[in-house]
């Protein structure tokens, strides 16, 4: 009797606690979401923290049409999509054949794709930089010729940037699944590639769904790159697209936080249509004996 | 950012309003030297890098585009948002540039010349030199004594205050001459429950502007030139005094400076519960209602040392350079930059931003009353600063400098922040 009533009071209290921490969390995403519906006037009148006389969906309207915020969300479609794609594949590849054969370097090297990852970018950008200015591409990619100020190259850095992580995670995840599935592909006859495609991609799913979602987040809200490997307005990610919307002296609060509400808006979708998957990716192996 | 353009008011056209003409330090000219009409040949391509990205900057960006298309220049815009292109500077300009790129007057541009990342156009300015004055052509120089700069805009920094505000307080701004003047302002506010001095330094930079003019009243303009170019050491007993003239105004500014970008500060003059804000003249930027606007003024910073009087002011020029990348353009980009130094330039740009202040001294003086405010208060000046950031070494103002002001305004010890301030500048590498 005893042990039930204080389990029932510690479900009380545990309820409180993630009650005032979901608090915590969700307050400023409901004053975001409040503040962009407010017209600049009406704080400029009554204060930032009042409650609001007016309320429509003009800064949107302005953020999307007048800031041209579309624009921005194609150009971080365009880097995001194929490096999310390029990443995995390249990733899976290489855990694959780390986690499926064995041979000297093998842990060894999936140490050298990991060890990659240590390294911030904040080092590594002025060689990166320089190493740009000096790649030549043709001119049909860039009238300069050079890697530097490319959607191309953005979408390598953040392939570079991402495989070694993505390599760890899928390994790991490699190790989880049976030996024996692979040795019974092997006397079926697959081949290597056969081995790879038809038998391990497949089982990889999960986990390249919820890692495919951290990418996409990942690679979406990536500023620091852009900011270093382009110099052309034009084709700078949404996360540009949010620094136009600040002025150069004056700054619409109300007008960045819808332009920070349309910015989230794709990775939560991207979220909940994965969302399945991402839940099954996080939790299948923990409960491999 | 967004324009406010709720009540047909935009902040830019306020900014830019004001002073045109800068007949402020002009004498007059020879004539015309316009190179606009000498580009005859269509569409000579010159790219150019934009930081002007508020929505009535690119507005200006498109007049003048405009009008060099009609001067037979076929102008690639590159528009980046204003504080990326700042922080963005560096590797942008050892990158592949642009032909011509939006830049500042001052140290800022000297550092970036001496860096030999940008192009000498002392050929553009023997044509265009007639139509700018002696300020305007020294400011337009580098340390080598080589022209790198075409000056196009300008605004001031000053006390703005609204007229009502000061009515009811029984306060005549023109009687402010003397920090005693001054600070007498500030107690007959303070009594009647109003805070004398709107002050934000959230962001860091805010407050430099107090501290330019505090340092040059009381030291002199030419050590606040070599305080800032680090040819004085922040060691200096002088700078303390700095200091302490500054920390007479403590009592009479709000106390959440650092709570409080510029823009919250100036809300506090709009909304009447401050009297004062010594800011640039994009103050007026938050004024949406034209009521509220024409309430607006300005006057000059008092005067601390009899010796300096109120003959210095800032007041910092944006205009044009050219890359060192624009040698394989060259004709061309010297072509457009004669352009930009042109009349040709300012009336396209004066069309959709009336209030604007140009630095071309053959422009007329603008109509608007708080623009002919800051002509006047320029003209009556010997001296322009720049504006800290633009005068001392980009990787001083910040983050060094504006951190150290921050420690000041939280109370810090006023010579442990200097012997700091003279530590760091050492320790950065040789410009």
């Amino acid at each position: 009797m005893v042990t039930g009533k204080s389990s029932k009071v510690g479900a009380r209290i545990a309820a409180t606690i993630l009650f005032v921490f979901s608090l915590v969390w969700l307050f400023p995403i409901f004053w975001t979401l409040l503040q962009s519906l407010r017209p600049y006037g009406d704080v400029l009148k009554h204060g930032s923290v009042s409650w609001p006389q007016h309320l429509n969906l003009q800064n949107y309207w302005t953020a999307l049409v007048q800031s041209e915020m579309w624009k921005f969300f194609i150009n971080s479609v365009e880097v995001a999509v194929p490096a999310v794609f390029i990443t995995l594949f390249l990733a899976s590849m290489v855990a694959f054949v780390v986690s499926r054969y064995s041979f000297k370097f093998n842990i060894a090297l999936l140490m050298i794709f990991t060890a990659g990852n240590l390294l911030p970018p904040q080092l590594i950008f002025i060689p990166i930089f320089r190493l740009y200015l000096n790649i030549w591409v043709p001119g049909w990619i860039n009238e300069n010729n050079v890697l530097y100020d490319t959607q191309l190259g953005l979408v390598l850095i953040n392939v570079a940037v991402q495989v070694g992580f993505a390599t760890f995670v899928l390994s790991n995840y490699l190790k989880t699944i049976p030996k024996e599935i692979s040795e019974s592909a092997l006397v079926d006859g697959a081949s290597v590639w056969q081995h790879y495609y038809r038998v391990m991609l497949p089982l990889l799913r999960p986990a390249l769904a919820s890692l495919g979602v951290l990418m996409t987040t990942w690679i979406y809200n990536d500023f620091f790159w852009s900011v270093v490997l382009l110099k052309t307005g034009a084709k700078r990610p949404i996360t540009a697209a949010l620094s136009n919307l600040q002025g150069e002296f004056f700054t619409d609060y109300n007008l960045l936080a819808a332009g920070a509400v349309l910015a989230f808006i794709p990775t939560l979708v991207v979220f909940f249509t994965l969302r399945k998957q991402f839940v099954a990716g996080l939790t299948i192996g923990s409960t491999k004996g | 950012m967004s324009e406010i353009m709720e009540d047909g008011v935009s902040r830019r056209s306020v900014l830019k309003g004001s002073i045109a003409g800068a007949g402020a330090l002009a004498t007059t000219g020879i004539l015309g030297a316009g190179t606009a009409t000498e580009a005859h040949a269509a569409g000579k391509k010159v790219s150019v890098g934009s930081n002007q990205s508020d929505p009535a900057a690119k507005k200006n960006d498109a007049a003048w585009v405009a009008a060099a298309k009609k001067a037979g220049f076929d102008v690639k815009l590159n528009t980046v948002d204003h504080n990326t292109f700042q922080n963005q500077i560096s590797s942008y300009l050892q990158g592949t540039p642009d032909d011509v790129f939006t830049w500042f007057a001052g140290y800022r541009m000297q550092f970036f010349a001496s860096k030999k990342l940008a192009t000498p156009i002392d050929d553009v300015w023997a044509k265009i030199g007639s139509q700018f004055t002696a300020g305007y052509k020294n400011a337009s120089k580098g340390l080598d004594g080589k022209y790198y700069f075409v000056p196009t805009t300008w605004y001031p920094w000053a006390i703005m205050y609204r007229k009502s505000v000061f009515a009811a307080a029984g306060v005549d701004p023109k009687t402010i001459v003397t920090w005693a003047d001054f600070l007498n302002a500030c107690k007959t506010f303070k009594a009647k429950g109003i805070t004398p001095i709107a002050l934000g330094d959230k962001g860091g930079w805010e407050a430099m502007g107090t501290f330019d003019f505090i340092n040059f009243r009381t030291n002199g303009f030419k050590f606040h030139m070599d305080l800032t170019a680090g040819r004085v050491k922040w060691t200096d007993p002088r700078v303390q005094k700095t200091f302490n003239n500054w920390k007479t105004m403590f009592p009479y500014q709000n106390t959440d400076t650092l709570d409080l970008d510029w823009n919250a500060a100036a809300q506090l003059v709009l909304q009447k519960t401050a009297a004062m804000q010594v800011m640039g003249a994009f103050h007026a930027s938050i004024y949406t209602d034209p009521a509220d606007l024409a309430d607006l003024a300005l006057f000059p910073f008092p005067e601390i040392e009899k010796a300096n009087g109120r003959e210095a002011v800032e007041a910092p020029i944006d205009g044009y350079m050219l890359s060192k990348g624009a040698t394989k353009n060259a004709a061309n980009a010297k072509g457009l930059a004669g352009f930009i130094g042109s009349t040709g330039y300012a009336d396209a740009v004066l069309k959709v931003a009336p209030t604007a202040l140009f630095a071309n001294s053959k422009m007329p003086k603008p109509e608007n009353a708080f623009a002919r405010q800051q002509v006047e208060l320029v003209q009556s000046c010997k001296y322009i600063a720049q504006f800290f950031d633009r005068d001392s070494r980009p990787d001083f103002a910040s983050p060094i400098f504006s951190n150290a002001i921050q420690k000041f305004l939280g109370g810090g010890d006023s010579v442990a922040i200097a012997a700091d301030l003279q530590k760091q500048w050492d320790a950065l590498p040789s410009a």
